[in-house]
């Protein structure tokens, strides 16, 4: 447990030195004024086009800078033969590769709470009011993050680092999309169909994961639903992250990584 | 262990630091597979030119190493103290690893690699990229550590360190060990000759002692015939014409050279 306290440590250090703390606070700035701008646009309700964009801004900075810094993780201390260093010490491999991961969130989450606090302020301003359901769609984003970062850093395991994330963004459109994956199976042929099928089964359901509907309207939210949907995040972060350490480690040992 | 690039010292060192599996046959290290957890809290490993966090400083850094290896509270801080002390980076132990100039990296690694007290450090060519005070720091440092009943695996492309450190010399060309002698008797292999150069009426210093058998004659005639020996120097060879030399036609026998 040291071993992985250490390396959470040392990674969110690294992490904050990469500067995205201080590219977090540019962007949670840029979204503030962008989404203001926006909200004058909107005919009626300003407060609900402010979460809109809002959130839907936040979800695309952090993933993508989720995305990218978790597929670097491991290529990265391969390279630099840090992983050389840590796994010649009785740590196992997963333990390295969950404690760089955890890490590494950690300053998104740290990130990701600027920036909804940004975002709270900038609704709070056109009169709108940041309630319970407008957190639980910033909390369901976060989620979101992490599922697509632990993604990348799976594949980033077998894959090139601008590979995996390009590989993590294609499961994140497909998992945002499965309604659409199963409507279109419907209407194309069996082959094509069993093939949708098949996709919408396999990726996260990240649509699933999404409660800005609940933010922007205020419909109501069933907690069995948003219980499931917190579950099976957690279950695609923990596999994905176990996986990334499985696999990294065959590699390793191998001298493939 | 020396050898030409690409001879298999690094991977050698990796097999042994349990880092690697081999693709046949079994590394154990202490009775216990290289890999396993147990192996690997008695080995310290430093590769070649490795990164070290340099946001840290030099005690957070043995720290970091420290709890790797499971090590915490006053233990640990004994140990990192310790450790700073007998690297001689006491006085620098609060500042950033940035500002460390190459030789004081190379100890600190070191340093971080013995914290845990395994029984064997590997070091991949711990003298790469350092200039001669840089290599002497790190000689002191492996002196002291080999002082301390440390077993250390080293690889070098320098028979200058094999002569300094090393108590026996594993040779190693393309995957195999055709030679592993105790340095003492190294000299039989790296020294190949006797250059004498006629003409002129001074006879510098040369080393009698070092010469082997075999040249000894030539030496002592030509020491004798001073009045027209300009220089007189042993011929040293290097690891890359040495090494390839010994490899049999068809490839040595690894049993034949145990470590």
């Amino acid at each position: 447990m040291s071993s992985f306290i250490s390396l959470f440590l040392l990674s969110a250090r690294e992490q904050i030195r990469n500067r995205w703390i201080y590219l977090s606070l540019f962007f949670g700035l840029l979204i503030v004024f962008f989404v203001l701008f926006l909200s004058r646009l909107a005919l009626a309700n300003a407060g609900r086009a402010v979460i809109t964009y809002g959130v839907a801004l936040i979800h695309l900075v952090l993933g993508v800078s989720t995305a990218v810094s978790c597929a670097a993780l491991l290529h990265k201390d391969s390279e630099r033969r840090f992983s050389f260093l840590v796994l010649a010490r009785p740590v196992s491999a997963i333990q390295y590769v969950a404690g760089r991961f955890a890490g590494t969130v950690a300053v998104q989450m740290f990130n990701w709470l600027l920036m909804s606090l940004a975002l709270s302020l900038a609704t709070l301003m056109v009169g709108g009011v940041p309630g319970g359901q407008f957190w639980l769609a910033l909390f369901f984003v976060l989620l979101q993050v992490g599922v697509l970062g632990a993604l990348g850093l799976l594949f980033s395991s077998v894959v090139m680092p601008a590979v995996a994330v390009a590989a993590a963004g294609a499961v994140y459109v497909a998992g945002a999309s499965v309604s659409d994956l199963k409507f279109a199976a419907v209407k194309l042929g069996p082959v094509t169909g069993g093939l949708l099928n098949g996709i919408a089964a396999v990726v996260p359901a990240f649509e699933r994961m999404s409660y800005l509907e609940s933010a922007v309207y205020g419909t109501p939210v069933v907690p069995a639903v948003v219980f499931a949907a917190f579950g099976t995040a957690v279950a695609w972060i923990v596999a994905c992250t176990l996986g990334a350490g499985w696999v990294f480690e065959r590699r390793f040992r191998a001298g493939g990584a | 262990m020396v050898g030409p690039n690409g001879a298999g010292k690094t991977t050698l060192i990796q097999l042994i630091a349990g880092l690697r599996l081999p693709s046949r046959g079994r590394v154990t290290v202490a009775g216990s597979a290289a890999q396993s957890k147990v192996a690997r809290a008695q080995t310290g490993f430093l590769p070649e030119r490795s990164y070290l966090p340099e946001f840290l400083s030099g005690r957070e850094y043995l720290r970091f190493c420290g709890t790797l290896a499971s090590l915490q509270g006053s233990d640990l801080e004994r140990r990192v103290e310790r450790g700073l002390e007998g690297v001689g980076l006491t006085g620098a132990a609060d500042l950033r690893l940035k500002a460390y100039s190459k030789g004081m990296l190379q100890r600190v690694g070191i340093a971080g690699a013995l914290v845990h007290d395994p029984k064997i450090l590997l070091l991949d060519e711990p003298m790469s990229g350092l200039d001669p005070d840089g290599r002497e720091e790190v000689r002191k440092v492996i002196r002291e550590a080999s002082a301390a009943g440390k077993t250390i695996i080293f690889s070098t492309h320098l028979l200058e360190d094999v002569e300094a450190l090393c108590d026996r010399v594993l040779m190693i060309d393309h995957g195999r060990a055709p030679a592993c002698v105790a340095a003492a008797d190294s000299d039989r292999l790296f020294l190949t000759g006797v250059l004498v150069v006629f003409s002129g009426a001074s006879l510098p210093g040369a080393e009698p002692e070092r010469v082997p058998g075999r040249f000894r004659k030539i030496f002592e005639d030509a020491s004798s015939a001073a009045e027209g020996v300009r220089r007189l120097s042993l011929d040293g060879a290097t690891v890359h014409r040495v090494v390839p030399r010994l490899r049999t036609p068809s490839g040595a026998n690894p049993k034949e050279a145990p470590l």
